[in-house]
């Protein structure tokens, strides 16, 4: 999956921490407003997946006393909008299968990466530079 | 955004109105109003749910805990959600687990 760089926005810079998650909410939002056909509905489905990585990252890999810094680039392109989150947090592919068994859904960490997938169109994970790089790419036009 | 959370208690029916956003910091409100509801051993938790416009896994989880903490026998309703937090709850499979209701003056 490839993005446009045009059109992107400031970086974010935040805390792994649930606390950090209205600057995140307010980004996606403003991300939002300048794509017209982007209606709250499908807003919400980009903030919620981006959400679910920043605070997996919280609870999994950030201790409380020394958390995790993530940034998140976000634009638009013709027809998507996406977002680029970076952590510096042990490698961690939200894209990957859950581990082998019966579905577990509801478990700690497994209901918010079932909604990851289930939210976005597209999840793209790279380890980089010993980062780990998840992009989510929404497309505009209604599934 | 913002939240607000309020409990009412009617014989062995718990009932909850929910406003605003429920996510990871938000969550813990509600977790507390359903650990108080247990205290009345409700058979029916209604969460009305039509001023509440996003709800994250946070929220999920908030479910699952009443369904795992309320006896078994009581029924979960939640309340005129709105589309896009009704499909979150469908798509965590919740609906199995909990009843997806329209008020009579919402239809």
């Amino acid at each position: 999956m490839t993005v446009e760089a045009h059109a992107q926005m400031d970086l974010l810079h935040i805390p792994a921490s649930t606390d950090a998650l209205p600057r995140l909410a307010e980004y996606v939002a403003r991300l939002g407003d300048r794509v017209g056909s982007c209606g709250g509905l499908r807003r919400n489905r980009l903030r919620l997946a981006a959400e679910e990585i920043v605070v997996n990252i919280a609870r999994h890999a950030s201790p409380p006393d020394r958390p995790a810094w993530v940034t998140v680039a976000g634009g638009v392109t013709e027809d998507a909008v996406w977002l680029r989150i970076t952590d510096s947090a042990p490698p961690f592919d939200p894209t990957a299968p859950p581990a082998a068994g019966p579905p577990q859904p509801w478990t700690e960490g497994g209901v918010g990466l079932l909604l990851v997938r289930s939210m976005v169109d597209h999840v793209c994970y790279r380890r980089v530079d010993g980062h780990n790089e998840t992009t989510l790419l929404l497309r505009m036009a209604v599934r | 955004m913002g939240f607000d959370a309020y409990l009412r208690i009617a014989g062995r029916t718990v009932t909850i109105r929910l406003g605003g956003e429920l996510d990871a910091t938000t969550a813990p409100v509600l977790r507390s109003l359903i650990d108080r509801a247990k205290d009345h051993d409700p058979t029916r938790l209604v969460l009305e749910m039509g001023d509440l416009t996003y709800m994250s896994s946070a929220g999920i989880r908030c479910l699952v805990f009443a369904h795992q903490t309320l006896t078994p026998a009581a029924e979960i309703v939640l309340l005129d959600p709105q589309p896009d937090v009704a499909e979150v709850v469908r798509l965590a499979g919740l609906d199995r687990a909990v009843t997806l209701a329209e008020s009579e003056r919402s239809r």
